[in-house]
């Protein structure tokens, strides 16, 4: 790959053959990137953890029924697979 | 109704970091952008830059993760690309129509998308937005929010008229 990302751009204003331009990322272009990327990074840690508190309290659901008595297929038929 | 390609672009060897088309005329009714893409990262979101800017944008998406649903709203159009985690050389794609785009109205935008992934974590996609702007829509902007566009990504305008 390219050390220098790049963005393509089509003018169609252009005639057509004349049309698309291969031009690298100016460093202020890279630096809006960088942050995006790191937003992007905090987004997916934030999206983690909701996944993994939700699995915990639909098994924490579950253990609270089977202590109850249900078997364990009763129990996924109430709280879902 | 005419539908008519007005140009494809085809990601080579080196990626790209994002995907412009401007100076598009404003002789259609309606604009469609078909994306098919895979990320060089972990990040499966594509949004849209609309006449240089995702501001004004607002929407609302019905979400399909492969265990489960989920919904909500964005405040910008979210195009689906395959991350480079998923199953090796698939790619996602995505469909964005943008209605009465040369008029001096707000635009309304549809859009839905699939990434493709042989494992229970993949998603698709569905969604209603507003680019509340009375401009006529002149440019479009795709880009990656880490990563890049991997070669063989497409990006397909067509005017609808």
């Amino acid at each position: 790959m390219s050390e220098t990302p790049v963005k393509i751009v089509v003018d169609l204003s252009k005639p057509k053959g004349q049309r698309e331009s291969i031009i690298e990322l100016t460093q202020s272009e890279i630096e809006e990137r960088e942050v995006m990327a790191a937003e992007a990074e905090a987004q997916r840690l934030v999206d983690e953890q909701a996944k993994a508190d939700a699995e915990a309290l639909r098994q924490s659901g579950l253990d609270k029924l089977i202590a109850l008595g249900l078997t364990e297929a009763e129990a996924i038929a109430l709280v879902g697979a | 109704m005419t539908m008519t390609l007005v140009s494809t672009i085809t990601v080579g060897s080196g990626g790209a970091a994002s995907i412009e088309f401007t100076g598009i005329a404003g002789d259609g009714k309606d604009l469609l952008l078909l994306i098919s893409g895979r990320n060089s990262l972990g990040n499966f979101g594509s949004p849209l830059e609309i006449n240089g800017s995702t501001a004004n944008q607002s929407g609302i998406y019905l979400r399909g993760t492969g265990a489960t649903t989920n919904n909500g709203t964005s405040t910008a159009v979210l195009g689906f690309i395959n991350p480079n985690t998923y199953t090796a050389n698939t790619f996602g794609n995505s469909s964005v129509y943008i209605s009465n785009y040369a008029a001096a109205t707000a635009k309304s935008v549809s859009h839905d998308g699939v990434v493709e992934n042989n494992a229970t974590a993949s998603y698709l996609e569905i969604g209603a937005y507003l680019w509340d702007n009375t401009a006529a829509i002149t440019s479009l902007l795709l880009y990656t929010f880490e990563g890049i566009y991997l070669e063989h990504s497409t990006a397909s305008l067509y005017i609808i008229s």
